[in-house]
């Protein structure tokens, strides 16, 4: 899995591109989204868009920086889920949890709304 | 297609994930599954083989997860075999309800058995095997 942060205004977009399916590669993502909250970071938009599909620990590390987020008084959205992604969310429910948004353009609005 | 048997062992490292995952894509192509079942797979897989080196062996490098592989025209069966010490199925949290919904961890079962067409968990003493079936839509 590879990360690309870019900033817009005040939100961190993390482009994520591959699988997130536990190992190296998701501590990578748990460090980086850590990372963002320690650095005062309140608004982060996750792009899923390249993301073919996701288990349980890339929901995990999603659930996790999304409480601290959260307690922080800030917010970790999602855009752009495929459809695999979709799915799994609806499985375990955390749809009811995260905001979706269809494109990167409008979580990153929904900060400002 | 002949019926096919594909075995691997890995030892308890995170990076075991990864190496299954590719080996399961390897045996997605030479039995020839399609493409949007061997996403499904591939979760099942992963998430099973993540749960055989983490809980079941607790990342002890001498202990071993087995993956196995029977693909036939019909069905592609998968089994993960941990050499931890069993785990009581019943005593898993259910992670939809409110209190467990936003915890990190507890899914994969629950993942696992949606995506996939039977699920079978034996805990043992001498470790767990998870053996879990897709059946096959063969690509036209």
């Amino acid at each position: 899995m590879q990360i690309k942060h870019v900033t817009s205004g005040d939100v961190a977009v993390l482009h994520l591109q591959g699988k997130i399916m536990g190992g190296p590669d998701a501590t990578s993502l748990h460090e980086k989204l850590h990372e963002l909250i320690e650095t005062g970071t309140r608004s982060v938009v996750i792009d899923l868009k390249d993301v073919d599909w996701m288990n349980s620990s890339g929901l995990g590390i999603l659930i996790g920086g999304l409480s601290a987020i959260r307690k922080s008084g800030g917010d970790l959205r999602l855009a752009s889920v495929t459809e695999k992604i979709e799915e799994v969310l609806r499985i375990t429910k955390l749809d009811r949890v995260f905001d979706v948004y269809g494109s990167t353009e409008e979580a990153v609005t929904s900060y400002g709304s | 297609m002949k019926n096919q048997t594909i075995e691997k062992k890995y030892r308890s490292h995170p990076n075991a994930v990864v190496k299954a995952e590719r080996l399961t894509e390897k045996v997605g192509r030479k039995c020839d599954v399609d493409t949007s079942l061997m996403q499904d797979i591939c979760i099942a897989v992963t998430e099973a083989v993540n749960n055989a080196v983490e809980h079941g062996n607790n990342l002890e490098p001498d202990k071993y997860v087995t993956l196995r592989f029977d693909c036939s025209m019909e069905k592609l069966k998968i089994t993960v075999r941990d050499q931890g010490n069993g785990f009581d199925v019943a005593s898993v949290d259910d992670p939809l309800t409110p209190e467990n919904l936003t915890k990190p961890n507890g899914r994969g079962l629950l993942i696992v058995e949606s995506l996939m067409d039977e699920v079978k968990i034996v805990p043992s003493a001498a470790g767990t095997v998870i053996v879990m079936v897709k059946n096959l839509v063969k690509k036209s």
